[in-house]
């Protein structure tokens, strides 16, 4: 009976964390569009090859041990196909602001056009930016 | 006016963290005390300025070099105000609880775990945006207002 009831309460639980993360999704995507609305070309963009924007500062632990690895990884499999452009938040507060970028690391894959398509709050895996570099390239084919 | 001072986020975040962890396991296996316990730390955190789980971050996370700080140019008054403010809703829920009417008290906690986890995943407090816009009404006591280039309630920039 106590089982039933505490399990009962975790459905719920994941239920109402479920609805957060939906919306978290969705606000999500509301700043990406944002973004895109107010473009500021990233400085050293350079057009006609996608990009990943990299958001990092210098005390940031996860974007040395995890982050800077997997944009290695990326660089590795596409050679020059692609730019990256990192950005100390530090240095570039506006820009970062502009970005809506509220927690480091922050990726967002840019297509050709220097237009964010993606962006990914915290680390994101070597396999995800490659996934979604390669739906930006795809559909620019 | 602005009174800008050194604030620790990482710690702030690790007391949202806390405060949500501690009220989802509380609700899972229905412990009203645990309600009250979060209510306890978060009104004493109130009391002394400091943010009422902020002790595990300094005493553990920080030292064993889990968590670095992110030391940012910020009042601290409207994290205050926005601490006291959900450990009174925290509050109300454990007396909800206990005068019988627990289906309210944990709609109110789970309301402090939304805007607990709306301020640890995007950067909005609740409570600092409710504390500037008093300040902007001119009500006593709300003398700080947002840092400068930040919007009410966001978390200020990041600063060289």
């Amino acid at each position: 009976m106590m089982n039933t009831d505490v399990l009962l309460r975790l459905l719920t639980a994941l239920l109402i964390l479920g609805a957060g993360i939906v919306a978290f999704t969705l606000v999500n995507r509301w700043l990406l569009w944002r973004a895109r609305r107010g473009f500021l070309m990233p400085p050293g963009f350079h057009l006609g090859k996608p990009a990943i924007l990299y958001f990092t500062t210098p005390e940031c632990a996860p974007c040395k041990t995890l982050q800077r690895p997997a944009l290695q990884r990326v660089r590795e499999q596409l050679g020059e196909a692609f730019q990256i452009i990192e950005i100390n938040a530090y240095d570039h507060p506006q820009l970062a602001d502009q970005w809506g970028v509220f927690s480091i690391p922050t990726t967002f894959v840019l297509d050709a056009q220097g237009h964010p398509r993606f962006v990914n709050r915290g680390v994101a895996r070597a396999e995800q930016l490659l996934h979604q570099i390669a739906q930006v390239t795809q559909e620019r084919s | 006016m602005t009174n800008l001072k050194p604030v620790d986020h990482t710690a702030l975040r690790t007391n949202q963290a806390t405060i949500i962890l501690l009220l989802v396991l509380g609700y899972v296996f229905n412990q009203p005390l645990w309600v009250v316990f979060v209510a306890l730390f978060m009104l004493g955190g109130t009391l002394i300025g400091r943010p009422g789980f902020g002790w595990i971050y300094q005493g553990v996370f920080k030292p064993l070099g889990i968590l670095k700080p992110e030391v940012l140019q910020d009042n601290p008054a409207p994290h205050r105000f926005a601490q006291g403010f959900g450990g009174s809703v925290v509050a109300m829920a454990a007396i909800a609880h206990f005068a019988g009417a627990p289906t309210l008290g944990w709609i109110l906690a789970w309301v402090v775990v939304g805007l607990a986890a709306l301020n640890l995943f995007l950067g909005f407090c609740a409570g600092c945006a409710v504390y500037y816009f008093l300040n902007r009404l001119g009500v006593p006591g709300f003398t700080q207002a947002p840092p400068p280039g930040t919007r009410p309630g966001f978390r200020p920039p990041r600063q060289a």
